[in-house]
């Protein structure tokens, strides 16, 4: 099988071109030639490239990763081709951290205060969903990562009806909208080293992955801890896909879709698509930050509501393999 | 020689005893088919015997050591398990799916060290795989997906094999080489235990037979000596016979109401 061996070099190569783009592209397109320019437009390109794309481009790659590895986790650890990480709650406790910072005034006046507490949301989400879901097995831990989640959901509802003004309301809604828009090297420091960490963790599921693949049952007797894995993916989702939807809102369907573009190419196996869905949820979501860029509608076309309108349509075309590949 | 010791097993679930005070000891070399009606707890006797569960009371030892006191990998290194129909949740290929046998061998990242192909190899050519070996394993046959399965426990070479069900849903020819292959590994020196509905296949193939009863042992011997038209009867509330013919030792049965 050596369609591993072209994977990766090929994703290299889309990851390599949607860099450069997503450095050069957006309301001010830059010429690689400008940055050599001595001249005050050299020095407005050199600002713009290291203090806007760059750090944009870091944010796009990590949370893009962060969700197709994550992505890919869950559906190995469900054995479900659609769980994505929000399945456990943790986006939308990120998003609660986050709706809360807004409203209650405090991202105003430290800009910080957002992703930290975003992150804080996901970290209770993910304590409430391994205490309701624990002991109970793999279909225990999706049942409370619902519950959590729908929990999430209404509380972030709640402030959406109790803004005090149509200004705050549109404030919050825009931001669960997803985007990586006006983001600073301030939330790359603030949300990598979680990301990096959650990452790690969920890369030692890999073994136990594929074990899964035979069953509950079979894994257990072939020496895998269920309940350490369960609390690996756990743990590893919260802190990594909970530091990325605090920077950026709710990104939908990259975590969902990402495993799937890469699944036939490693043979279908669980443990090996991981490095390869990371990078593919990375070339995802630079994609769509790009095309969000490019694609001029007026009003600024956010990104999450953009991967969600690609990703639909991917969700119609899995229904109807499903269908052919019925008996 | 491996030695697996039970004594005094006892699991209780809502009050009801599935298995009551079973004790027992087998050792490598072995063909040992545990039998019983359904719900007489062969599963759960397997299960116990494997380290996958725990007993209220009683112990299990592999060697003289509680199993209680081996590692999860220390034990899956020694024991493969194979439960009721096993199945493959994706399709992946039937040489990758017999090297998740190596799990508790293998380090914790990485592709798969080239150091163990040749075991995967071996296993595939004696299990018969070695043209399906890129197939998917889930568009396997019924008998193909066995003997995969089979090749995932055997790949390991574990002292001991225990088999839930391994003849169930496979045809007569499938299920006669699935019986013969356990044989073969038992005389390899290998134990072997494995809970058997049919009858016939444990007659002539199982060296030693474990009879359970409404979760207690109802008999425990060598094959010839335990499998008896008395025991058959008193286990499954039927009419048995069990004869000796030239192909090896035959066995039937008929409602207890019959005329026989």
């Amino acid at each position: 099988m050596n369609s591993r061996a072209v994977l990766f070099p090929v994703l290299a190569l889309v990851l390599c071109a949607l860099l450069v783009a997503s450095l050069l592209c957006g309301a001010v397109w830059l010429r690689p030639a400008q940055f050599f320019t001595a001249d005050a437009s050299g020095e407005m390109a050199r600002l713009i490239l290291t203090q806007v794309r760059l750090p944009r481009m870091v944010l796009a790659l990590g949370v893009g990763a962060t969700l197709g590895l994550s992505g890919a986790v869950l559906q190995g650890l469900t054995r479900n081709p659609l769980a994505e990480p929000g399945l456990l709650g943790v986006s939308s406790g990120a998003a609660l951290g986050a709706v809360l910072a807004i409203y209650f005034g405090v991202a105003g006046h430290l800009a910080v205060a957002l992703p930290l507490l975003g992150l804080c949301g996901a970290l209770v989400a993910m304590t409430l969903t391994f205490t309701l879901g624990r002991g109970g097995g793999t279909l225990a831990l999706i049942l409370a990562g619902a519950a959590v989640s729908a929990l999430m959901a209404a509380l972030v509802s709640l402030a959406l009806n109790l803004a005090p003004n149509p200004y705050a309301a549109f404030e919050l809604t825009s931001w669960l909208m997803g985007s990586l828009d006006d983001r600073s090297w301030n939330q790359v420091w603030l949300a990598g080293p979680f990301m990096i960490v959650g990452c790690a963790l969920l890369a030692f599921t890999g073994r136990a992955l594929d074990a899964l693949s035979l069953g509950e049952v079979q894994a257990e007797s072939l020496g895998v801890d269920l309940q350490q894995v369960r609390l690996l993916a756990l743990t590893g989702t919260a802190l990594a896909v909970g530091a990325a939807t605090a920077v950026s809102g709710i990104i939908s369907f990259v975590g969902l879709v990402a495993p799937h573009l890469v699944r036939p190419f490693v043979g279908h196996q669980p443990g090996r698509l991981l490095w390869p869905s990371a990078l593919s949820g990375a070339a995802l979501m630079l994609l769509a930050d790009v095309a969000t860029r490019v694609i001029n509608l007026g009003p600024e076309l956010k990104l999450g509501v953009f991967t969600s309108l690609i990703g639909t349509p991917f969700f119609f075309w899995l229904v109807v393999r499903l269908r052919r590949n019925a008996p | 020689m491996t030695q697996l010791v039970a004594s005094g097993l006892t699991l209780r679930r809502q009050g009801r005893a599935i298995l009551d005070n079973v004790s027992t000891g087998v050792a490598g070399g072995e063909f040992v088919a545990v039998i019983g009606a359904n719900g007489a707890g062969k599963s759960t006797l397997l299960s116990l015997l494997a380290g996958l569960i725990r007993p209220e009371s009683g112990t299990v030892t592999l060697d003289g050591a509680p199993l209680t006191g081996l590692t999860r990998t220390g034990l899956a290194r020694r024991r493969a398990y194979l439960p009721q129909n096993p199945r493959c949740e994706w399709p992946i290929a039937v040489e990758r799916l017999v090297a998740l046998g190596l799990t508790p061998v293998l380090p914790a990242l990485g592709e798969l060290p080239e150091q163990f192909r040749p075991r995967i190899d071996a296993v595939l050519e004696s299990c018969d795989l070695t043209p399906k070996r890129l197939q998917a394993a889930t568009t396997l046959s019924g008998g193909e997906l066995a003997r995969a399965m089979l090749a995932r426990a055997l790949v390991g070479d574990p002292d001991i094999l225990i088999v839930d069900e391994p003849t169930t849903g496979l045809d007569p020819q499938h299920a006669l080489e699935a019986a013969a292959r356990l044989r073969a590994l038992a005389l390899a020196g290998k134990l072997v235990i494995a809970a058997m509905h049919d009858l016939n296949l444990v007659a002539r193939y199982a060296t030693r037979v474990l009879a359970l009863h409404q979760g207690a042992v109802a008999g425990d011997g060598a094959t010839a000596e335990t499998l008896t038209a008395t025991l058959l009867s008193a286990l499954f509330q039927v009419k048995a016979c069990v004869a000796s013919t030239p192909g090896g030792a035959f066995v039937d049965y008929f409602p207890n109401d019959s005329p026989m």
